[in-house]
């Protein structure tokens, strides 16, 4: 502060002699104007009455207030005659200039005096200005970095919110603290979400280890069986199968589980690309074709025109296939699942609807959650994870598009997806 | 009450009572809830339920008898109406049932209108590319009464997002609208709340709508009752 504010001092201190030197110089230049006026002016009364020149001599020397008005004078032209011009100097030799000069000058000393007053005032007054605007600009100063130190803590949350006070504070102060906020507010929203995602992936590990212990355990239980000594060919080739069937379906979780994994840690990125909406569709179609054959269900498919539509086929796909699967899984034999494909506006609607069991009302939010199995649908199926709708969310959703599921009130269930185009 | 600032939206204890004696109507009552930014929540209830009455709250279109509202850490009720008004315009979307629109401008003018009225800046790409996202870039200039329900909605989700608001508040958005523009506006929603990263909260009586957010809040005589 000491070296700053000395500098300060010695600034104004230059600007004010400055102030002083000119404006002195201004005055000098005025006074001697004013002298030289009041010679030429004497100088042409002298011209026209040279008879009176003691008189006026002395009524000058009296000083100008005292000057009776002078009117009628004949003035510029003849201060340049040769008559006027010796009286001059007349003037000059006989009263001398520097005496009349300083006479002159201290008509206006007053004058000059009452300027530098106003000076030293004025430059006071602002120098007093900028020392208050800059305190409050160092004010400004220690505030913001109080709040960054506070940030640099982790405290993106607490930075207060300001009085709006017009006085005090510019309105480009309120908005560098609104945006600081604001940009704490943004901050905290991070951080809540990592920790968040930190724990998703916990409880996703959690979960997965969860939904591998049972098959494992029947898996386990098949094979002991199968090795006991007792048992008949028949009885042992039956334990087999068995445990190649729960071979099959530790199979299947466990490629579902990985690409849940995958998706949820965001090790795969989507990648839409445009691509035919149709391909994919009877790509997912064709995945469950058996399975629909084998319980004589037919699927219709009903395209409008081929849709080129940004999306990744790959998990578009299986998001489609998830969706399909269980149209199929629920519903009885010899029944439609159907499959329209239609743009609206800047989106595409593809519907999936089927004559099965329907979803319960209340069950209805839950079907999304992750290892979530409706009542009806877990004694429907044994096999299912609970994960087919909710990766098929999760891939819509990461490519703007919805995912909702209605009740028919004739039974069965339309889900309504949309994708972006 | 220090107020949890990863929150966007903090309604603590609020209440809002009409009429009185016989005749008092409980419309909020003791309401309390928080939302994350980024997140789609869906209110739903049955008609009368409060949950109107609740979102007016919410958006300081209405003062509460008690209770508080922060948004982005900001205590709405403690601004006087004419700061209120402006802090409305400024952080929060509103999209209602029908529309509001104004009739003797166009789709343009009704998308920059609130961004006007607070002197800022237009930023024409910004506005264009919001009009692109919701399929109304080649009607700019069209007037409101020649447009569609949906086209009218896609209006009104545009002006909302334009001003790149806090929350975005909606009030049964497809309530006027048949089942396939119903997708139409819902899906060009969600796709835009999630490409401009906006929080949306919306009331709603239709099941299949609430599927589509990532929280649902049942909201029963003034009260949260399930979330």
């Amino acid at each position: 502060m000491g070296q700053r504010g000395n500098k300060k001092v010695r600034k104004y201190a230059g600007v004010y002699l400055s102030f002083l030197v000119i404006f002195s110089f201004f005055m000098f230049m005025v006074a001697r104007y004013e002298i030289d006026r009041e010679i030429r002016q004497m100088a042409a009364l002298m011209t026209i009455h040279p008879e009176l020149e003691s008189e006026i001599i002395t009524i000058w020397k009296k000083g100008a207030s005292q000057l009776p008005f002078r009117d009628g004078l004949p003035e510029e032209d003849l201060l340049h005659s040769k008559k006027s011009r010796h009286i001059m100097k007349l003037l000059e030799e006989k009263y001398g200039y520097d005496l009349n000069y300083s006479r002159a000058a201290g008509g206006l000393r007053g004058f000059w005096g009452a300027g530098v007053c106003a000076g030293t005032i004025l430059i006071t007054v602002a120098g007093c200005l900028e020392w208050r605007k800059n305190r409050m600009e160092r004010d400004y100063l220690r505030e913001l970095y109080e709040c960054l130190e506070q940030f640099r803590e982790g405290g993106f949350g607490d930075v207060p919110e300001y009085e709006p006070n017009a006085k005090r504070n510019s309105e480009e102060w309120m908005k560098v603290w609104e945006s600081l906020r604001e940009l704490g507010v943004y901050f905290e929203g991070l951080k809540v979400r990592l920790k968040e995602e930190e724990k998703n992936t916990k409880t996703l590990v959690t979960d997965i280890s969860h939904q591998l212990k049972t098959p494992l355990a029947s898996l386990r239980m098949c094979h002991e069986l199968a090795a006991e000594d007792q048992l008949t060919m028949e009885e042992q080739r039956e334990f087999r199968e068995q445990e190649g069937r729960e071979i099959e379906k530790l199979t299947t979780l466990l490629r579902e589980l990985v690409n849940l994994s995958r998706l949820e840690t965001h090790m795969v990125q989507l990648s839409p690309v445009p691509a035919s909406l149709k391909k994919t569709i009877s790509g997912a179609v064709s995945q469950v074709y058996m399975k629909a054959r084998n319980k004589d269900i037919e699927i219709q498919a009903d395209i409008d025109g081929d849709l080129m539509i940004c999306h990744d086929e790959k998990w578009t796909e299986e998001a489609l296939v998830n969706i399909l699967d269980n149209a199929v899984k629920y519903s009885g034999e010899h029944t439609t699942v159907t499959v329209r494909a239609k743009p609206v506006v800047r989106n595409v609607l593809i519907e999936v609807e089927d004559e099965g069991i329907g979803i319960k009302k209340e069950e209805m939010q839950k079907v999304y959650q992750r290892f979530y199995r409706g009542n009806d649908a877990a004694k429907m199926a044994k096999d299912g994870a609970g994960v087919g709708l909710y990766l098929a969310r999760m891939i819509l959703e990461r490519q703007g598009g919805t995912i909702s599921a209605r009740q028919k009130t004739e039974g069965g269930t339309v889900f309504r997806v949309t994708l972006p185009c | 009450m220090k107020t949890d600032s990863s929150k966007i939206l903090v309604v603590d204890d609020l209440v809002k009572y009409y009429g009185a004696g016989e005749n008092l109507v409980r419309a909020v009552d003791h309401s309390s809830l928080q939302i994350e930014r980024g997140a789609f929540t869906a209110i739903v209830g049955r008609s009368g339920s409060g949950k109107s009455t609740l979102l007016h709250l919410i958006g300081g279109l209405d003062r509460p008898d008690e209770g508080k509202v922060w948004i982005e850490g900001k205590d709405i009720f403690s601004l006087k109406d004419d700061r209120l008004a402006q802090f409305r315009r400024k952080k929060i979307g509103f999209i209602f049932q029908d529309f509001n629109l104004i009739p003797s401008l166009n789709v343009w003018e009704n998308i920059v209108l609130p961004l006007g009225l607070d002197n800022r800046r237009v930023k024409r790409e910004d506005v264009r590319e919001v009009l692109e996202k919701i399929g109304l870039a080649d009607k700019a200039e069209t007037m409101p009464n020649a447009l569609s329900g949906g086209q009218k909605q896609r209006t009104a989700i545009a002006r909302a997002l334009a001003a790149r608001p806090a929350i975005i508040l909606a009030d049964e958005p497809t309530g006027n609208l048949d089942s396939q523009t119903e997708m139409e506006v819902m899906s060009l929603m969600k796709s835009c709340v999630t490409d401009f990263g906006q929080t949306l909260v919306m009331i709603t009586h239709d099941e299949a709508i609430a599927q589509m957010a990532d929280r649902v809040i049942e909201i029963a005589d003034g009260k949260v009752v399930s979330d």
